[in-house]
């Protein structure tokens, strides 16, 4: 049981970053400074509380968010967040893509578009052929070469008030449209839709029950916040490196430089590793959901521990998702990939927390374990804040360019 | 593929506006109740408007309630016409329904 | 008397689990057969894609379906199964007849040939790391 709770810990963690988080959290310093912290405290606070309810629906009822949204509200309904999850999915797969065909540029010099295809390739080999722990823990593992990021920000430690006060929601000294679209973004490269699917699916492939609801809360809970703190960690080294020397963040090249500073010439071979298996993992746990999102829909057998010949349909899936996700990062530019795809997180979350906040109070489900008045109130505030940044998060990536 | 003949769907009269005999619209068809008749199951009962809906998403042991006068009604296969799957009809008075509290 | 049975809640959109515990399908629909002067008798289950997609707009279910007589003709009906099999249900729905004798596992099976097994690793059975 602790190794598991390790396990999953470490997961959690090495899945909270990726090129996404690295883009948003680089941006954030870098214009900001620490000013945007709250953004990811705000961010990582939602996503505990959503991953630890959609990890108790799967170990008390075996069934995913995706199974109990259809099941309960009906196929109607259901289109609709599929429909638009996996068209964003496709999105947040390229930039994930992107990222890791960067990071291979950055070790080679040669461009990032030969790579693309390379990278696609690679990720579908590890999905045909991987298994489910091996995906998660295996990739996790290596992540945690991101804790770089944290062991950098006390090296060349910033003025730790400063870093206290941008815990404190403030509103912008300037750029306020820009301030508000960053804000926005980091919330969605924290609180990703596909999150809760894929947490609660993982639920499922390692048949956790109701005795593991306590190691489910912890999983949540610490390694969603470890996860923060690397994003923390580089607001903080984007802060000293790149805001101060008046740097805009216009592609991931530049943020090499926040652990050149610290690290020296290790900086760039700990930046390139930290990109590439943040990338790869999320990569990896994205094509997993699409598949898993419409197996479950449709009912089909789903697992990442069978061979595709046995779910020849879920296999079929993220076999069709991934060069469609590797097209669109070989005509688009990677980082304006990825801002979108984070901007567009804000949009749909939500239509896949909205349900949430039904499932959780259905004993059918959750016997026993539904959710009490405050996680109630919780999730209705949530879905409130996801709301809001969903409403101003097209409007202000026009206006924030 | 195309129904048979003679066949209804379930989820094709789902949602339809069930109307009285003055054409007035009383609520939505939300839920089929069935019942074992022999060896086969038969719709017994129809559940209209929003408080069958929410009793169908499983909401209402939270309190939830919609406000005002009756939103819901029960009822018996033979007070509403489905030949017209599109178009429901009640066979009786709307007061001749049951109420759903 | 027994409480009646929602169809609703608890028959349409759920999981269909055969005899083995294997997932047949979602419950996509349900086939009601009108009788003169009398309740209308649940007939079957019904999964298949077309079913599930005509309920958010039917010209797109017609779409799926001539799609599907496209890509396999034969492969293009309904899995309907008698309600009469249906033992229990709730969250799930569990029928007593075994899948396999049915065409649940038609697309899987067409797509595990036409695709899955001309690719490396597409052959094998079982588990992975077994």
């Amino acid at each position: 049981m602790v190794l598991q709770l390790a396990l999953g810990i470490i997961t959690a963690i090495g899945g909270f970053l990726d090129a996404g988080a690295i883009a948003t959290s680089a941006l954030a310093g870098a214009l900001f400074g620490f000013q945007l912290i709250w953004a990811v405290l705000l961010g990582t606070f939602c996503v505990i509380l959503l991953t630890e309810m959609s990890g108790r629906l799967a170990a008390v009822s075996h069934h995913t968010v995706a199974d109990a949204v259809r099941e309960r509200l009906g196929f109607r309904y259901f289109a609709i967040p599929l429909v638009t999850e996996l068209l964003q999915d496709v999105l947040v797969l390229s930039a994930e893509i992107g990222g890791l065909s960067v990071a291979l540029h950055l070790a080679t010099g040669f461009d990032y578009r030969i790579f693309v295809p390379l990278v696609a390739l690679f990720l579908w080999a590890l999905l045909w052929f991987g298994s489910f722990s091996l995906i998660e823990n295996g990739v996790a593992f290596v992540g945690l070469i991101a804790l770089s990021f944290v062991v950098g920000s006390f090296i060349t430690p910033p003025p730790w008030n400063e870093v206290a006060r941008g815990a404190i929601p403030s509103l912008p000294l300037k750029d306020s449209g820009q301030y508000w679209l960053i804000a926005v973004s980091v919330v969605g490269s924290v609180l990703e839709p596909f999150l809760l699917n894929f947490y609660a699916s993982g639920a499922v492939e390692e048949k956790w029950t109701v005795k593991t609801l306590g190691m489910n809360r912890a999983i949540a809970g610490l390694g969603m916040s470890f996860g923060a703190i690397i994003s923390i960690g580089i607001v903080i080294l984007a802060a000293l490196t790149l805001g101060q020397r008046g740097i805009r963040v216009d592609s991931f090249e530049q943020v090499v430089l926040t652990l050149v500073a610290p690290f020296g010439e290790w900086g760039l071979s700990l930046f390139v590793a930290s990109l590439a298996i943040a990338c790869l993992g999320a990569a990896s746990d994205v094509s997993l959901n699409m598949s898993y999102a419409v197996s479950q829909g449709f009912g089909w057998n789903w697992s990442e521990n069978l061979k595709p010949h046995e779910d020849a349909r879920f296999a079929c899936v993220y076999t069709a998702a991934i060069p469609a996700a590797a097209l669109v990062v070989l005509f688009f530019d990677p980082l304006n990939v990825t801002m979108i795809a984070m901007a567009l997180n804000a949009v749909i979350a939500p239509l896949i927390v909205f349900p949430l906040l039904i499932l959780m109070n259905d004993t059918a489900y959750l016997r026993e374990h539904t959710n009490g008045p405050i996680g109630n109130v919780l999730v209705a505030v949530v879905i409130v804040l996801a709301c809001l940044f969903g409403l101003v998060a097209i409007p202000l990536e026009v206006l924030g360019g | 593929m195309a129904k048979k003949g003679n066949e209804i769907h379930l989820e094709d009269l789902l949602g339809r506006r069930v109307r009285d005999q003055s054409g007035r619209a009383i609520g939505r068809l939300e839920e089929f109740r069935a019942r074992r008749e022999g060896e086969h199951w038969v719709v017994a009962e129809y559940d209209i408007g929003p408080t069958a809906l929410l009793e169908r998403l499983a909401v209402r042991h939270l309190g939830i309630r919609w406000p005002g006068r009756v939103h819901g009604y029960r009822a018996n296969w033979d007070q509403v016409d489905v030949s017209d799957p599109k178009h429901p009809m009640l066979t009786c008075r709307v007061d001749e329904l049951k109420k759903l509290a | 008397m027994v409480e009646p049975l929602p169809l609703v809640r608890d028959v349409l959109d759920k999981q269909i689990y055969d005899v083995n515990h294997d997932k047949v399908g979602k419950v996509d629909g349900i086939v009601l057969i009108p009788r003169q002067g009398r309740p209308l008798r649940v007939a079957a289950l019904q999964s298949d894609m077309p079913t599930a997609w005509r309920r958010v707009w039917q010209r797109l279910g017609d779409w799926v379906e001539r799609l599907q007589q496209k890509l396999a003709p034969d492969l293009a009906s309904p899995t309907r199964i008698a309600f009469e099999h249906v033992v229990r249900s709730g969250i799930d729905v569990d029928v007593d007849i075994d899948a396999k004798r049915t065409n649940a596992y038609g697309w899987e099976t067409w797509l595990r040939r036409r695709f899955v097994e001309k690719m490396p690793g597409g052959k094998g059975s079982g588990e992975k790391g077994e």
